[in-house]
């Protein structure tokens, strides 16, 4: 490996320094200071943990051992890809036997729907219990963003954020170079890059996602630039507005103008496959997808990447983020003891474990930590765009019950657009269908 | 074959009359005794799922509800069946779908049986290899084509364009996604056909082909008018296993194109899964079970029906 | 071999080879190799895909023959999935569901048959029918009240469902093969149907059992939807180790086809070596409808 990554032991020896050298943690060996979390209080318990697949779960699988001597406790973690996951966690809340008793939630989906039906167990309480949590958890060194994701309306805290997913720009800085140009800064220079460097067959300007459902994420940041909301401030459906007419126009367009053919079908794994191949100049998606860009076994174009927060539109700049965050069921019969194990998941320690595995975390504090920047195992133009995204984040989907379906609707309208329908018939028809939906599922 | 008897041999004492009455008992209640535990089974296993189906289809609940299930008769059946654009334009596609599969399938099989139905060196690994497609597993296959069919970066349209062909959209256009999947769904399934073609030939009778021989009537004439009709009923049985899957096709799709793009290769199961599963709406999906259900029944029984009228 | 219509390639017995039918014969060999080339292409395309590196694999333009070979892959797949466990388990899942699967079908294929009951056929063609989906809610509940949840007997027992109706469905067309004199002799010596049945029909439609079996342990083999909902930890079976190479963050797809492979070998050699019975299997059932 090169390029500034690092092993698994120095990675290992670097975050315990860290840690030390950040606070004293409960974990500590030594006896400085009294604790008044007793770890080992749910001694013997068997907790039955549900993740979708995720890099966040690959780093933090590794340390179970040590939560599990650490408390006593057993951990029998179930990693499933995330449609089957989620199908799963459906049935099984839906049996409503407690089989789980914490997992991984995607809040982007679950937020609303399962703290409607009382899936999530709020941890207000636990956080301010001294007896459960530790004295330098620092729930005030999340960020605000993540914060947000997690706080339900009626201020009910749902989950612990482990993980945000702002949406960044990824751009071949060898050709930018080439012509003199720093990262796009508007929707306007964006588009002029990218009809500057298409080239097909060869080289294509530019590609976000054009699958339906998986394009409803994307989709956010333009509607964000242009001022488009969701909602009415009374719950309705917003799309009846020129914003969106403006933002369907936009995201169509570039598509179906700079980037590769079949777009319309590419979910991300479409789109990156054409990155790294060298065939696309500009690409949009998830800041995490960028893991596999610089890996010279996967990748043709190592350290020919830059990274940036997304362009501004009319209305401003946004990263529209995704956040997971570990959630206790509220149907769980070891509440307390799940709640232990998700505070030790997002804990201080653990978050520097994971973004030295390269994995983003919900803690500001983390990212400024010298060791970060000392060795990084992303380039550094990555760890700055993720904390600037981080900074000018916000939820990037809807917080109503049915999300899935909304994405759906957008989803199809993009789609059909793309291939040569009217932006306003589209977003009239989605309209329609998103208030229809509104109505059934939000009462 | 000299078989036991329920007198028992001499020299054993004779069997208690209990004995002799349930040997009796069996033997007249044999036609039900034989396929009970079969019948008990299944019926053990499905019978929770069709109660529950059926009576979750009758009311109206959403997976993450607090509240009950709320009883409203019929009226999901009477969104299915009037307000539904999304599952009209589903039912068509799915058997647009079905009917162009099991058609593909079923001539090319016959075509390919044809072929195959005469002593040739390397016919038993013929016959091997051909079976592969049905065996592997379908989702493995379907990830496969997904990089096989990428527009830009994909073998398909590699060979294509080296066929001086301009390059294919195959499940990346509304316009020839449904396309693209059926030909997935014809590589995968073909195999099944022709195997139940090639047995069919096999058995054919002798007679007819040596009247029409001696008749001098010529290979084609022969193919249509004596070989087809004698195969009708047993190509019957395999359009109807055929049609059964291909109404209720998912993975091949799910895995592909998750019903897209803007729903043009969206069929009934897929919706339905959608409904469970992402909606969340148990209880209008489990009304769609039910209609799903009705049509495949309802294809079936329509393929049972011609194929006894030939007899 | 009965002589079709289409013209043998051979010449009559006696005749010299002529030019025409070695011709005739070439075309007919290039004729079934273009007929099985696409068969052959896409599982060839398969294996390669997991010889080859990530870098390759997305590669383009695609190389069909030079390449580097590696076999990291498949050890990443070994790596990720504890392979061994899940090759067991699909085993015994699948094994399990077939043995119970004819245990119960060939006696019921043999009252179908023997008594011609339609209606019980269709009643047993109705398990395959109901869509997958709405087994899972009411199975996770009835499996979770006897906490048979994460157990084999759980997934047996829903893999019946796929294996037995198809175990009727092949045996029914080869217990109808056999003659009804043999049976009817049998009973008149005194023979009851329980011993007709066990004497005379099983030994008879033996190649049908293993036909019938090798089907049924495929189809089960196969299965994914249910046992994602009913297996744990302990029970997963091998389809899930493909799905475990898609990520968050990345597909990888050497990994992917290693994995598909590896799942599809078993389940080939097992046809290998049972080729024959298949054909005759399937085919016995249908044609004597």
């Amino acid at each position: 490996m090169g390029h500034g990554m690092m092993t698994r032991r120095e990675a290992l020896r670097l975050g315990a320094g860290a840690a030390a050298g950040a606070a004293m943690t409960p974990f500590a060996a030594g006896p400085a200071r009294a604790e008044t979390v007793n770890w080992q209080k749910y001694k013997g318990t068997t907790l039955s943990l549900l993740f979708y697949k995720h890099p966040w779960v690959d780093e933090i699988q590794k340390y179970f051992p040590e939560f599990e001597s650490l408390t006593g406790m057993k951990l029998q973690a179930d990693v499933i890809p995330e449609v089957q996951g989620r199908e799963k966690l459906v049935v099984q809340m839906t049996a409503g036997a407690g089989d789980i008793d914490a997992w991984h939630a995607s809040m982007h989906v679950e937020k609303r729907r399962f703290w409607k039906a009382g899936w999530f167990q709020p941890v207000n309480g636990y956080l301010g219990d001294k007896g459960l949590t530790a004295e330098d958890y620092a729930w005030n060194d999340v960020t605000k963003g993540a914060v947000e994701a997690v706080t339900q309306p009626d201020k009910t805290i749902s989950a612990l954020p482990t993980f945000p997913d702002p949406f960044v720009l990824f751009y071949r800085k060898d050709l930018f170079d080439q012509k003199g140009w720093g990262p796009p800064k508007t929707l306007d220079e964006l588009e002029a890059r990218a009809k500057a460097l298409h080239n097909p067959p060869n080289m294509y300007g530019f590609v976000m996602r054009g699958l339906k459902n998986a394009n409803a994420t994307p989709w956010a940041f333009v509607l964000f630039a242009m001022g488009g909301k969701y909602l009415t401030p009374d719950r309705k459906s917003a799309m009846n507005s020129p914003e969106w007419v403006k933002t369907m126009d936009w995201y169509a367009g570039m598509l179906r103008k700079y980037a590769p053919p079949g777009v319309v079908n590419f979910n991300w794994y479409e789109c990156s496959a054409a990155f790294i191949q060298g065939q696309v100049g500009i690409y949009i998606d998830g800041v995490n997808f960028a893991n596999q860009f610089e890996d010279p076994a996967k990748s043709k174009i190592v350290g020919k990447v830059g990274y940036a927060p997304l362009p501004a539109g009319p209305a401003g700049r946004f990263a529209p983020t995704f956040t997971n965050a570990m959630a206790v069921s509220g149907q769980s019969r070891h509440k307390e003891a799940a709640y232990l194990f998700s505070q030790w998941a997002t804990s201080k320690r653990s978050c520097v474990r994971e973004l030295l595995g390269g994995v983003g975390v919900a803690r500001a504090s983390t990212w400024g930590l010298p060791d970060i920047k000392a060795k990084p195992k992303m380039p550094f133009g990555w760890y700055q765009a993720y904390q600037e995204s981080l900074k000018i984040s916000r939820p990037g989907l809807p917080e109503i019950v049915d999300v899935t379906q909304y994405r759906d609707i957008i989803g199809v309208a993009i789609q059909k657009a793309i291939e040569g329908a009217k932006p306003a018939d589209v977003i009239a028809e989605a309209h329609k269908q998103f208030q229809e939906m509104l109505n059934e599922t939000e009462r | 074959m000299a078989e036991s008897r329920t007198v028992p041999p001499a020299g054993v004492p004779l069997a208690l009359g209990g004995s002799r009455r349930w040997a009796r008992f069996a033997h007249r209640h044999a036609r039900f005794i034989f396929p009970a535990p079969a019948v008990v089974a299944v019926a053990a296993i499905i019978v929770y799922p069709v109660l529950y189906t059926v009576w979750m289809s009758l009311h109206a609940w959403f997976a993450s509800s607090l509240t009950p299930p709320k009883f409203i008769a019929l009226a999901n059946y009477g969104r299915l069946l009037v307000a539904d654009a999304r599952f009209h334009e589903a039912f068509f596609r799915t058997l647009y779908f079905a009917v162009l599969v099991v058609a593909a399938e079923t001539v090319l099989g016959v075509a390919m049986a044809l072929l195959f139905n005469r002593e040739f060196w390397g016919r038993g690994l013929v016959r091997t290899l051909s079976i592969l497609p049905m065996v592997a597993t379908p989702t493995a296959i379907a990830l496969i084509f997904v990089m096989m069919y990428h527009p830009t970066l994909g073998v398909m349209n590699y060979l294509v364009t080296r066929a001086g062909l301009p390059p294919f959209t195959w499940t990346y256009s509304s316009r020839t996604a449904l396309y693209a999947l059926a030909l997935v769904d014809v590589w995968e399934w073909t195999p099944l056909v022709m195997l139940i073609a090639m047995a069919g030939l096999a058995a054919l009778p002798k007679e007819p082909y040596e009247s029409a021989v001696i008749d001098g009537a010529s290979a084609l004439k022969i193919l249509w008018h004596i070989t087809l009709p004698l195969l009708r009923p047993i190509l019957i049985v395999a359009v109807l296993f055929r049609a059964i899957d291909a109404i209720k096709t998912f993975d091949i799709i799910f895995v592909m194109t998750q019903g897209g793009p803007s729903n043009a290769s969206e069929t009934i199961n897929l919706l339905l899964f959608n409904h469970a599963f992402a909606y969340f709406n148990i209880g209008y999906a489990s009304s769609m079970a039910v209609a799903l259900f009705a049509i495949v029944m309802g294809a079936s029984l329509i393929l049972m029906k011609v194929r006894r009228t030939e007899w | 071999m009965v002589a079709t219509a289409a013209a043998v390639a051979r010449p009559a017995r006696g005749r010299r080879l002529r030019t025409r039918d070695v011709v005739r014969s070439a075309g007919y060999y290039a004729l079934v190799c273009v007929v099985m080339l696409p068969t052959v292409f896409v599982f060839y395309w398969m294996v390669t895909l997991s010889l080859k590196t990530q870098v390759e694999a997305a590669g383009y333009p695609p190389h069909f023959f030079r390449f580097a070979i590696t076999l990291k892959n498949y050890a990443e797949v070994f790596h990720k999935n504890p392979f061994p466990q899940y090759v067991w388990n699909s085993f015994v899942v699948a094994a399990g569901s077939t043995l119970i699967g004819l245990a119960l079908g060939l006696p019921a294929a043999f009252s179908i048959a023997r008594w011609r009951q339609q209606g019980l056929a269709l009643t047993v063609l109705v398990a395959r029918i109901i869509p997958g989906i709405s087994y899972l809610i009411p199975w996770y509940v009835l499996f979770r009240r006897v906490h048979m949840v994460d157990t084999y007997q759980a997934l047996i027992l829903t893999h019946l469902v796929v294996g037995l109706p198809l175990i009727i469905w092949v045996m029914v067309g080869f217990f109808e093969d056999v003659p009804r004199d043999l049976s009817e002799a049998a009973l008149i010596d005194g023979c009851s149907y329980y011993g007709a049945f066990r004497r005379i029909a099983l030994p008879l439609v033996r190649p049908g059992i293993v036909a019938a079996g090798i089907l049924s342990f495929i189809f089960s083999w196969n299965n994914f939807l249910f046992s994602v909902i009913l297996a744990g930890r302990h029970t997963r079976t091998l389809p899930i180790a493909v799905f475990n190479m898609i990520n968050y963050e990345e597909i990888s797809w050497g990994p992917l086809a290693a994995a598909a492979t590896m799942i599809t070998v078993p389940v080939i050699i097992l046809t290998l070596i049972v080729q024959r019975h298949i054909v005759s299997g399937l085919t016995f059932g249908a044609v004597k409808h």
